[in-house]
């Protein structure tokens, strides 16, 4: 049973770890697509520090992540590492090669940051 | 009879000896070496050298008379006609007159007396002279009193027929004239007639008549002639005119084996032919009187236009089979999967009768492989525990429970009398069964076929394989000689059968051979090649060409191909080099034959869709599928990997196990690689060009434009599918790799840092690797390790996309027609297709046109007004003159070439003191580099060639000269046509805003904003600080010369907007790339706007394009359309297709709230208008919806529908006038002001980039 919930984690969590230090030189809004039970769209800028919750306009996207709500939750708790959420296909990962290295370390980060 | 391949010089005149082309069976019979040699593929196959003996021909002959006498003496006393009216005639006598038919065939001479047949009594005598007279005669188009053999009455009667036929005569005979003259611009079938052909003398008419003909047979999907009539769509009456007229297109069709115009004709007459329901007199009375015993047994909805009843009785049409095997599908087995019912359904029924007639295991056996193929049909496992005595009753049963309405009589002659049905309308089945009760229908190529019937008796694959090739050909032959229509139908319906089996027997080749791993199935593999290729040359496929495609008639011949497979096969080995480099040229040229059908296909479609008939977008696919080449495609890509070696590091894959190249390109760089899950995840990132796509889940229809794609393998189809097709068309190299998700994940993150990906597939071949190393090992000419800047210069070449042929066009002295000024192509690679592109040279007069011309004055000059007001312009402005589609464009005037001459020969640059003609023509005539620059020969060739040029070769001298003419050109024709008064302080009232003070003070916002430091949105402080302008006298010149446009003098808001002469053409798009300065309310603002878009002739953007696609920037200048600013609650796209499958007369659009000019983001509503129907797909940036609701404002389907006209007949004008005989799509810009659809914009669309 997970602690967090994806919308605690990125109303609250993100936000602080993002204020603290971005963890990904990364250029661009990424869009968190959080699927099932909880779930919603959420557009994080990681070089300007922001996350919002998905608006009707929607801007061109450096990369896209999507999970279950359960999965994200235990990637963000450091149980599913993003090689793991790959592999099982419970991540997705859409986007330009290096912005998803980036990505997907960035989550790692922020993993470790958040356990 | 002596034994025929072994002592060929014994073989029968008659039966012919093994053809030329067939080089397999003269292979040697000595030893070659043995199976898995390293680099040498051994092609020997045994199985393939066993040869059919004279002895088992005549036996299969033998066999195939004895069965049709046992089916006309088991029914030679049933009495009665099959003509017989209301369904009355008798099944049983159509069977025995369908194997009488066979016994007087003129093969079946040698095995059967006639006389002793005739002696067989009964009915027999008279069913020969009805034969004689209803079967075997041609009819012709003055014929009178032709159809007495019919003893039917009433409706049915023959004259009835014969006055059905005579208004079908006449008729065809006003449409061919019309078509000839051109006053038609198509055929229509929506009488299934086909005699229109037959009166065009032109060949090319002719073909055009047949593709026509053909893509309404198979693809016409509205209902014209196809709807219940009870009398002029009776079987008995149109049914039998229908085979009277394909004999007479056979009759008349004008063959030659070597004339490659008249093997068109004869591909496109078999595929006519072939898809008509029947093509004998007698199989329309079986037909009719089979139905009419299912109707006994049965009841059908009979007011429904798709009861077999009715689609048999009363609306005998192209549609009949569809509803045949609907009702299949959806009554009598509603059950497995959709696409599989109908022959389910049939498989069953003769698995039924097989075992009702002793053969249980085979019917057993049936059974089960159809439950493989068709998983989904429950209940039929059980069969497996019946006992072999209730095997046929139980299956009975099953059959019987599936379907919806229950049987009311005999259920088991009801169910074996709809198969029946269906094999005679919809799909005979072929098999070695029904090819040897076809046999002496073969003719001369009865020989052939009973091979092909012993082989496939006998399981041998291989020979089964080549025989089928060499019967193919043999039919091929067979059909030219023959000397009547109804000779010629036999034979190309035979030929079809035959066409089936061969393309199952390679689709089970394409499964078995796996990774061609093994010599036997490497050897297999080009065996089928040389089936399929032989196949392809008979039926005559690489002839179906369009001479007016530029692309056409390029590459190699399959002919030519198919000799090197033979020689292959018969020499018993090849290297695996040869062998893969043979297998590419093999998969290149199918890929070229069947480009050059759909092309062919393509050049009939706008014609028919002006006509209204709708087709089916699917159509050319479904007929890609059809033919042999679409296995030869699977095949060759699977022989292209032979012998290939897989490597698999961090930095380069090469030659992966199972992979498959579904569209090469040659060398080739990405500079970035993306991951998606679906084309819908591109399109939310955005991709570009230079983007290579690795896509999980492959949605065929879906694709979003990229520079390159892979795709995993156990998605990806073989042979000619969409994505295939696609990839073609765009010139998108697209891979199918295994195990895509996982197998290459620490490469492409390495790509990702090093650059980006260099792919090559040639040679046939396959490596890609990241760009650094590609760089390291030395494999982009020029691009220098450690040297970014080297290597970014290097790859520009290697960049995806398509090569170009450019012509310059200008008109000739009298400004009547045009001539070619100058051409070049712009090669990025040597192994890319090739575009053709035209652009026409700016020009200060055309006929007298010079200065500032209304759209009205330019539309005077047609197609030629190019010269002068670049695309847009043009198109408006003969848009404009348009008797329909002219209240929907606002009217205006064009700044020309001489206007724009006229005024850069007088502006100053304020920073060089010299004119901007001069700083214009410096560019070209002072390069730096070379000095005068020029486009003629190549640049290897001439040393002032503009590519040597340093405008062309140098970045950063380019970047400092474009930025320096931008500035030069705003300042000096500002200038130039502005002066500025002494400042004044104004008072803001209420009521102002920047837009009434810059009528007030003829000045633009921009001014006032930068003179008080306003920002956007600003409120406006209490005084404002102005500097009143005027037009100068060379200004005000302008301005009246624009204002003799009476819209212009009357308008309160302009808008000037670039029209480039390289703009929109295409194969060639700007879109975008230059100004349009819009709201332009005072003289100077218009002005300020003019020169706004002739500055943008010098922006980075348009000018880095054309460099690197290599246009010549001389030829390219820039124009001005100028018109009135329209203030619409609604703007949006269209474009003359459906998108998602190219369909023609449907309409996709995208509308937005308010001004767009074009539709940049905004929440979009989008859809599609079919004729009469609405197919709203998103509202307002959600999913779904019902009626066009943008934003609040709502637009009715009456309206939609009026949208939709106005697109179609955009189309249609491009079409007959803008881009004659083209066939593009258009793409348009339109927007609603009260309550009307203005056209912004319309422009070319290739629906294929």
């Amino acid at each position: 049973m997970y602690q967090l919930t994806s919308r605690q984690f990125f109303e609250k969590q993100l936000p602080t770890l993002l204020k603290a230090a971005p963890p990904a030189d990364l250029k661009g809004v990424v869009e968190f697509t959080i699927e099932g039970d909880g779930g919603a769209v959420w557009w994080v800028d990681f070089s300007q520090k922001t996350v919002t919750m998905a608006g009707p306009k929607a801007p061109k996207f450096a990369a896209l992540v999507r999970a279950q709500e359960r999965d994200f939750v235990a990637l963000v708790e450091g149980r599913m590492s993003p090689a793991d959420g790959l592999v099982t296909q419970r991540l997705h990962l859409a986007g330009e090669a290096v912005a998803i290295a980036k990505l997907a370390e960035a989550i790692g980060k922020i993993a470790a940051r958040a356990s | 009879m002596p034994i025929r391949r072994n002592d060929p010089s014994t073989s029968t005149g008659s039966t012919g000896t093994r053809r030329q082309t067939g080089g397999a069976s003269e292979a040697p019979e000595a030893p070659v070496e043995q199976a898995e040699t390293k680099g040498v593929v051994t092609t020997s196959v045994a199985e393939a050298n066993v040869t059919v003996t004279q002895a088992q021909r005549d036996e299969i002959a033998k066999q195939t008379a004895l069965k049709a006498i046992d089916v006309v003496t088991q029914f030679k006393d049933v009495k009665g006609e099959a003509e017989a009216i209301n369904g009355e005639g008798d099944p049983r006598v159509t069977a025995r007159r369908s194997a009488m038919s066979l016994l007087i065939a003129e093969k079946s001479k040698q095995f059967v007396d006639l006389e002793q047949v005739k002696a067989i009594g009964g009915r027999v005598p008279d069913d020969i002279a009805w034969l004689m007279d209803a079967e075997r005669k041609d009819y012709t188009q003055q014929g009178s009193n032709q159809f007495s053999w019919n003893r039917a009455e009433g409706y049915g009667a023959s004259s009835y027929i014969q006055t059905e036929f005579s208004t079908r005569v006449k008729r065809a005979e006003t449409k061919a004239a019309s078509f000839e003259t051109g006053q038609a611009k198509i055929v229509d079938a929506g009488d299934n007639s086909v005699l229109a052909a037959v009166n065009i003398k032109d060949p090319e008419k002719r073909a055009a008549a047949l593709a026509d003909i053909l893509l309404q047979f198979r693809g016409r999907v509205d209902t014209a002639g196809t709807k219940i009539d009870y009398q002029n769509n009776r079987i008995d009456r149109v049914g039998t005119v229908l085979v009277a007229e394909q004999r007479m297109l056979a009759a008349a069709a004008d063959l030659d084996a070597n004339d490659p115009t008249k093997m068109r004709e004869l591909a496109l007459v078999s595929a006519v032919i072939a898809s008509h329901p029947t093509s004998s007199v007698n199989s329309i009375f079986d037909a009719r009187n089979t139905v009419a015993e299912m109707a006994r047994l049965y009841s059908f909805t009979k007011s429904n236009d798709e009861s077999p009843y009715e689609a048999i009785h009363h609306n005998f049409s192209r549609d009949t089979p569809k509803h045949i095997a609907n009702f299949l599908g959806t009554t009598m087995l509603p059950a497995g999967d959709a696409k599989l019912r109908a022959e389910s359904f049939v498989t069953l029924v003769e698995a039924m009768e097989t075992a009702r007639g002793g053969d249980v295991a085979k019917a057993r056996a049936d059974v089960d492989k159809l439950l493989k193929k068709n998983p989904g049909l429950e209940g039929f496992g059980e069969l497996a525990t019946v006992d072999n005595a209730q095997f046929a009753d139980k299956l009975r049963d099953v059959i019987a429970s599936k379907c919806t309405q229950k049987i009311e009589h005999d259920t088991e002659k009801f169910l074996s009398l709809t198969a029946h049905l269906y094999r005679v309308v919809v799909d005979s089945r072929p098999s070695a069964e029904t090819l040897q009760r076809d046999l002496f229908r073969a003719g001369d190529a009865w020989g052939e076929v009973a091979d092909v019937i012993v082989q496939m008796g006998k399981g041998n694959t291989a020979g089964t394989l080549r025989d089928l090739g060499e019967a193919r050909v043999a039919l091929r032959d067979a059909i030219i000689g023959a000397k009547t229509g109804y000779e010629r139908i036999e034979l190309i319906k035979l030929d079809a059968q035959l066409n089936r089996l061969t393309n199952e027997e390679l689709g089970g080749t394409v499964d078995r051979i796996g990774n061609v791993k093994t010599d036997a199935e490497r050897a297999e593999c080009l065996l089928a090649v040389q089936t399929g290729l032989r196949s392809a040359v008979a039926m005559g496929l690489e002839h179906i060409v369009d001479p007016k495609d530029p692309a056409a008639g390029k590459g190699e011949g399959l002919g030519v191909l198919l000799a090197e497979v033979d020689k292959a096969l018969a020499g018993g080995k090849i290297g695996e080099d040869q062998y893969r480099e043979l297998m590419s040229r093999v998969y290149v040229a199918s890929a070229v034959v069947t480009q050059n059908t759909r092309s062919f296909f393509d050049s009939r479609t706008p014609s028919l869709a002006a006509a209204n008939i709708k087709l089916d977008p699917q159509f050319m696919d479904q007929l890609a599928k059809e033919s042999p080449l679409h296995y030869v495609t699977a095949l060759a890509q699977k022989g292209m990997t032979v012998g290939l070696k897989e490597k698999i590091s961090a930095r380069s894959i090469e030659n992966v196990e199972g992979m498959r190249v579904l569209n090469g390109v040659g060398p080739v760089v990405f500079t970035s690689v993306v991951f998606a899950e679906s084309a819908k995840e591109l399109a939310k990132m955005g991709t570009s060009k230079d983007q290579l796509a690795v896509l999980y889940k492959l949605e065929e229809k879906k694709m979003v434009a990229v520079g390159g794609l892979f795709v995993d393998s156990a998605h990806a189809p073989g042979g000619n599918s969409h994505l295939n097709m696609y990839a073609m068309n765009n010139g998108i190299p697209v891979a199918a790799l295994p195990d895509l998700r996982t197998k290459y994940s620490e490469f492409f993150q390495n790509a990702g840092k090093e650059g980006g990906v260099y792919v090559d597939d040639s040679g046939g071949n396959f490596r890609m690797m990241t760009l650094q190393k590609a760089v390291e090992d030395g494999l982009i000419p020029g691009a220098k390790v450690g040297d970014p800047a080297s290597i970014e210069a290097a790859i520009e070449k290697l960049r995806p996309g398509v090569n170009r042929s450019v012509s310059y066009i200008k008109p000739t002295s009298e400004g009547t027609a045009f001539e070619i000024a100058a051409k070049h192509e712009a090669i990025i690679n040597e192994k890319r297709k090739t575009r053709q592109v035209e652009l026409f040279i700016p020009q200060e007069q055309v006929r007298g046109v010079s200065h500032t011309p209304t759209f009205e004055e330019l539309a005077t000059l047609g197609i030629h007004a190019r010269h002068l007001a670049g695309e847009k312009g043009t198109v408006l402005a003969l848009l404009g003159a348009h008797p329909v589609l002219g209240k929907h464009v606002p009217k205006g005037s064009e700044v020309t070439p001489a206007d724009i001459k006229d005024a850069l020969k007088e502006a100053i640059d304020p920073k060089t003191g010299k004119t901007l003609d001069e700083l214009w023509t410096a560019v070209w005539a002072q390069d730096p580099k070379i000095g005068s620059v020029n486009a003629d020969g190549t640049k290897e060739t001439n040393p002032n060639h503009y590519l040597n040029s340093a405008f062309y070769t140098d970045r950063q001298y380019r970047a400092q000269t474009i930025e320096n003419l931008q500035h030069a050109t705003l300042d000096g024709l500002v200038k130039l046509w502005v002066k500025d008064l002494p400042e004044v302080k104004h008072a803001v009232v209420e009521g102002d805003t920047l837009a009434t003070l810059t009528v007030k003070y003829n000045t633009t916002v921009e001014a006032l904003r930068e003179l008080n430091g306003l920002k956007k949105g600003d409120p406006l402080p209490k005084e404002l600080r102005v500097v009143p302008r005027e037009l100068t006298d060379t200004g005000k010149k302008l301005y009246e010369g624009l204002n003799r446009s009476a819209t212009l003098a009357g308008s309160d808001s302009w808008i000037a907007r670039s029209s480039f002469t390289g703009e929109d053409r295409p194969g060639k798009s700007g879109a975008g790339q230059y100004e349009s300065y819009h709201h332009l309310h005072s003289p100077v603002a218009r002005l300020i706007g003019v020169a706004g878009v002739l500055e943008s002739t010098w922006m980075p953007e348009p000018v880095e394009n054309n460099v690197a696609e290599q246009f010549y920037l001389p030829f390219i200048g820039p124009t001005v359309a100028v018109q009135h600013c329209l203030e619409p609650d609604i703007s949006g796209v269209m474009i003359s297709r459906d998108i998602e499958n190219g369909a023609r007369g449907d309409v996709t659009f995208q509308l937005v709230h308010g001004f767009g000019g074009g539709v940049e983001g905004g929440k979009t509503t989008e859809g599609v208008i079919h004729q009469g129907k609405l197919e709203v797909k998103i509202t307002n940036g959600e999913e779904g919806g019902s009626a066009v609701d943008v934003m609040g404002t709502k637009v009715t389907d009456a309206d939609m529908q009026k949208l939709r006209t106005i697109v179609l007949e955009t189309e249609k004008y491009f079409n007959e006038v803008i881009e004659k005989d083209k066939g593009h799509a258009v793409d348009m810009e339109v927007a609603r002001v009260n309550g009307e659809w203005m056209i912004v914009q319309a422009r070319v669309i290739l629906m294929d980039k």
